[in-house]
């Protein structure tokens, strides 16, 4: 036994499979036996370390390794989105719009009661505005409309939307329409005659990403007639 | 091939514990998901917090295929908002915006009218035979987000189920034979 541990250089040169285990056997034993050459321990450690990762490589199969890539990026580029998203939407609070609008009703049409027993009026306006100042680069679209809106003894709050528009750019936010309305304007009941009403331009901001938001002016001051015509 | 083999491998190494193992991690897939869309319900109010918008009739803002968030407040419906209602005999809600709103004064009641930015007239063509207005309790939510593109997954499965089975089929064998 210790004759042929002093002489490993000739067994290896002889590739018997039973001498060469037996050789194995040998060197462990003698690296226990041994303990001053640390060196040939650490070889029999990794060699033992890269026996199991191998048969862990085999049972799992190599799916798993590029599932496993595939999520980790998948996982970045979607956190990365979110994050552009996010100072995107934030970056709108950067913006503050001073819109304006002026809007002129032109003409009365006619203003009837209706068979059904309400008032029905049609009307020709101005309508002037300047909205550029809402667009920004995270801006979709502004959809712009006009509403009358009063009070009557049955109910207290009435909002009828006259005229709408969608704007997608900038350069045609700053606009001049002459129109009569475009949805009818029909009361609930026959509170209309010599009623005072305003006249309201909203708009609602649809961003790129981020929140919808909305504000509006208004304009007081409007009046129907005293009797139907 | 080969990982075929090593999958049908995986599986007959399955031992009962792990098996329990990966049928508690499953249920708390499911679990999970439920947990979060009725926490999402609590919170947003609505009773779908989550729709997928099917028609362009609110294009170019919503189009087809876009995720809708939907929040149900306490606060009162004003012209301008985009809501989503359930019209009744109609199974599938429609998002469209309010244009007209008559709040009566003595009960708080609300009429309202909706009509799609895309369409050319209003709504009463889709309500139900001779109503002229949508009351609150028609009203599901209104939109305050969006999220583009990801309902195509939703209209994609809904339109064509196959794909749906051979997805839930993947994502179980990926459950079963995935070990840790």
């Amino acid at each position: 036994m210790t004759e042929q541990n002093s002489t490993p250089v000739t067994l290896t040169k002889n590739p018997d499979g039973p001498t060469k285990t037996k050789l194995k056997l040998q060197e462990r034993l003698a690296a226990v036996e041994n303990p001053a050459e640390p060196r040939q321990r650490i070889q029999i450690w990794s060699l033992k370390r890269e026996k199991k990762k191998k048969k862990k490589r085999k049972k799992k199969g190599e799916m798993h390794s590029f599932g496993y890539r595939f999520n980790a990026l998948l996982t970045f580029a979607v956190t990365i989105l979110a994050l552009m998203c996010a100072i995107a939407s934030l970056s709108d609070n950067l913006n503050i719009p001073s819109p304006s609008a002026e809007i002129q009703i032109v003409n009365i049409n006619w203003f009837q009661k209706h068979r059904q027993g309400n008032d029905e009026v049609s009307l020709t306006m101005n309508i002037s505005a300047d909205l550029q100042s809402l667009f920004t680069w995270n801006t979709k679209q502004v959809f712009v409309f006009v509403a009358a809106e009063y009070e009557t003894t049955k109910n207290s709050l009435n909002q009828i939307s006259l005229w709408d528009a969608i704007i997608q750019a900038r350069e045609d936010a700053r606009f001049w329409i002459h129109t009569s309305n475009k949805y009818r304007f029909v009361d609930q009941g026959i509170y209309l005659r010599g009623k005072e009403f305003n006249l309201t331009l909203h708009w609602h901001v649809m961003r790129k990403t981020g929140k919808m938001s909305a504000d509006k002016i208004v304009m007081s001051g409007y009046r129907f007639p005293e009797e139907y015509r | 091939m080969g990982w075929i083999g090593e999958s049908i491998d995986s599986i007959k190494s399955i031992q009962i514990r792990q098996l329990l193992t990966q049928a508690v991690s499953l249920g708390m897939i499911v679990t999970s998901a439920l947990i979060i869309w009725k926490a999402l319900m609590c919170i947003t109010g609505s009773e779908s917090p989550v729709v997928v918008v099917l028609s362009g009739s609110m294009e170019p803002g919503f189009k087809r295929g876009d995720i809708l968030f939907l929040h149900m407040s306490k606060d009162p419906i004003r012209a301008g908002e985009i809501v989503v209602f359930n019209v009744d005999g109609r199974e599938i809600p429609i998002v469209h915006r309010v244009i007209k709103v008559h709040e009566r004064q003595d009960t708080g009641e609300v009429d309202v009218l909706t009509k799609g930015d895309n369409n050319y007239g209003d709504d009463r063509l889709l309500y139900a035979q001779g109503q002229l207005w949508l009351q609150r309790h028609h009203i599901m939510g209104r939109a305050v987000g969006f999220l583009p593109y990801v309902g195509w997954v939703t209209i994609i499965m809904t339109e064509k189920p196959i794909i749906k089975y051979i997805l839930i089929g993947a994502l179980g064998l990926l459950v079963i034979t995935s070990k840790d």
